[in-house]
């Protein structure tokens, strides 16, 4: 009789374990739902920038090229364009690197 | 319950039943105990398997959020970088042009063409706040 009611009092007690477990689970996958979602809005911000980035450069490069086509015959504007030669230069070079491309969010 | 007096012949037959009754009683009570017991243990398998399903899930959600990390990562140093190198030289340069086109109207047109392209402020939006909570890193 006393046996039955151990074994009944042990499994209660390891129910209410469980469930104590369970309920702290829960708080924590909630917890780290919430900050992924957080971290794929930024990953998502930051992709939108990086469109930006890359419009932004293509267009500058794009008046360079007919500000440098301009200098052809205007020396006041090869001038003006050899002041920034060396700048211009390294703008060109970080363009050449392409912008890596961002994986897109796995299903969730 | 009343007492049931055994002298009696009728009180030895109904003694006989009401052990009967008692050992069906006893029984019951064992059944309904080894059931109770039965479902208290279908039960705490059943949270188990759902604690560990849980966990498998927040596993599974932050090895998906540090494969995206270095992405993310790589992202925000080339938005840095042309926040802090590149966008400087654009405005300056473009002030510039547009110094020039002023005092040589035959350029103005040429210009013209990248007006509102490349503000004159900064060319993209502030950069994103990044989340307070990475849940990448803590494995």
């Amino acid at each position: 009789m006393s046996k039955n009611f151990s074994i009944t009092a042990v499994l209660v007690a390891l129910l209410l374990l469980v469930t104590a477990l369970f309920g702290a689970f829960a708080l924590t996958h909630a917890r780290v739902d919430a900050s992924v979602r957080a971290f794929y809005g930024y990953e998502r911000a930051l992709e939108t920038q990086i469109v930006m980035v890359t419009r932004n450069r293509a267009v500058f490069q794009a008046m360079v090229n007919d500000a440098r086509e301009y200098a052809k015959k205007s020396p006041a504007m090869a001038s003006l364009l050899q002041q920034y030669e060396v700048s211009l230069q390294q703008l060109e070079l970080q363009n050449k690197p392409s912008t890596p491309a961002a994986p897109s969010a796995p299903d969730r | 319950m009343t007492p049931i007096d055994p002298s009696t012949p009728s009180a030895s037959g109904s003694n006989s039943q009401s052990e009967a009754d008692f050992i069906e009683l006893v029984k019951s009570v064992r059944s309904l105990r080894v059931l109770f017991n039965l479902a208290l243990v279908i039960l705490l398998l059943f949270l188990v398997t759902l604690n560990a399903f849980m966990l498998w899930q927040v596993r599974a959600t932050r090895v998906q959020a540090s494969r995206l990390t270095p992405a993310v990562r790589e992202m925000e140093r080339v938005v840095g970088e042309y926040e802090t190198n590149s966008v400087p030289i654009m405005q300056q340069f473009t002030v510039e042009l547009r110094r020039f086109a002023e005092r040589n109207p035959d350029f103005a047109p040429i210009l013209n063409r990248y007006a509102g392209a490349i503000p004159g402020g900064r060319p993209t939006n502030a950069p994103p706040q990044a989340p307070v909570a990475n849940p990448a890193p803590n494995k």
